[in-house]
């Protein structure tokens, strides 16, 4: 082979590489618009249970937790575009998220608006409560916490009486 | 004990750097530097928890995968390709070739760690938020890590002394996740009515290396303090740990028949 010719070969392999990449990507895309109304059917959780989560993460669950958090975000966030929202999977997110990270208090705070709001949220203020008193199980010192179980009760349950002598 | 050791160690160093194996900085990089900017654009308050977190997960996960596949090459490697023979000719003793061995490896992490705990300060820094008070543990973790991984090439290059480096592999990540269960096999013991099981969870506890005292990822990505106790205890149990191994395979070693 010549000096020109050896030349030649990375670029054409170059070429190939590219060409294919921009067929495979064109392949994808024509696929995610045949499987975008069944993919967002078919979300749901492989894993349900927060303490073999826990288990199989090796030890990294404090990265798993945050992996989780971001999904319950993501989860409620593109629920919210829906014509009938449902809010199904964010109990069983937040229950992982706050088991693999017990001190993530954004999750406990934010997780009871998502699981409280009544038209922008899955109307369970049950479950937000029972969130939030995990987190002040949790994390005694975070008076933050305190003052949003106070809310749910005055303003979500109507509760008065429990949160004055809570 | 001769300098013997070190050369062994330096050669090893640098076998490992000609090897490319620090090309996983690379790797690490780009990762810390997608997370820095991503992160905050798809989850709630959690960006710096997000760096510290995957930071030393990726520092751990990093580190274990260099220990278990260069640790179980390490004595097999130089069988195979024969060079053991001509180092063995020299004076120096077969534990004094597995120590620098060790040291070889060990120094390789520890150049590789040091290099990730910048990244990872650096993208600390990225993510907006001057250093405070409670990121003095950070190093702490990160030191609890090369601690871990001390253990782990030990164990590795353990193995490495009698079996082929795909079994060697094998059980040295056996033992690891055996280790990262430690408290968990104690616990079904507890659980279990029958004595000897209890009795045999308890050895496995006592025997298996518990790696899960290492980890404290969790705890300084909050913020929280290590107890100085802690440290040294830790310090403590990785040091008499590796002593034990290392002397189990100088012992496997020195019985080998090289011929």
């Amino acid at each position: 082979m010549s000096r020109s010719a050896a030349n030649r070969v990375p670029w054409s392999a170059l070429v190939a590489i590219l060409l294919l990449f921009g067929a495979i990507a064109v392949l994808q895309s024509r696929i995610d618009a045949q499987t975008r109304d069944f993919a967002a059917q078919k979300q749901e959780l492989f894993l349900s249970s927060p303490t073999a989560i826990q288990k199989l993460s090796l030890g990294y669950d404090s990265l798993l937790g945050d992996i989780y958090w971001t999904r319950v975000v993501q989860y409620y966030g593109s629920r919210l575009n829906e014509s009938h929202r449902n809010f199904d999977l964010l109990w069983p997110l937040l229950n992982i998220t706050t088991t693999l990270d017990p001190k993530l208090i954004v999750a406990y705070r934010f997780g009871a608006i998502f699981l409280s709001e009544q038209d922008l949220g899955a109307d369970r203020t049950d479950l937000a409560v029972k969130l939030v008193q995990r987190g002040i199980q949790a994390n005694p010192d975070n008076w933050r916490l305190d003052g949003d179980l106070g809310f749910l009760y005055y303003w979500r349950l109507k509760d008065y009486p429990v949160r004055r002598h809570g | 004990m001769s300098a013997m050791p070190g050369i062994v160690a330096i050669n090893t160093f640098r076998e490992a750097v000609r090897d490319r194996v620090l090309y996983n900085l690379v790797l690490f990089a780009l990762m810390m530097i997608g997370a820095a900017i991503l992160v905050g654009q798809i989850s709630i308050g959690i960006e710096r928890l997000v760096i510290v977190n995957l930071g030393l997960s990726a520092i751990s996960i990093f580190g274990l995968v260099m220990a278990i596949f260069i640790g179980v090459g390490l004595v097999y490697k130089e069988m195979e390709k024969r060079t053991l023979y001509t180092l063995l000719a020299k004076p120096i003793r077969r534990s004094e070739f597995l120590v620098g061995k060790y040291g070889g490896l060990l120094l390789t992490l520890v150049v590789n760690t040091s290099f990730m705990a910048l990244g990872l300060a650096a993208a600390l820094y990225y993510v907006g938020r001057p250093f405070v008070h409670a990121d003095a543990w950070i190093p702490v973790a990160i030191y609890f890590i090369l601690l871990q991984l001390a253990l782990v090439t030990a164990l590795a290059l353990f193995f490495s002394c009698f079996s082929s480096p795909m079994l060697s592999a094998l059980f040295t990540l056996g033992i690891y996740v055996t280790g990262v269960f430690g408290s968990d096999i104690r616990e079904f013991g507890e659980f279990a009515k029958s004595p000897p099981i209890k009795v045999a969870t308890r050895i496995v506890y006592y025997v298996v290396p518990n790696f899960h005292n290492f980890n404290v990822i969790g705890v300084v990505a909050h913020g929280e303090a290590i107890p100085v106790s802690l440290i040294w205890q830790n310090t403590l149990y990785a040091v008499l740990y590796v002593t034990l191994v290392l002397v189990a395979a100088s012992a496997v070693f020195a019985r080998r028949n090289l011929k």
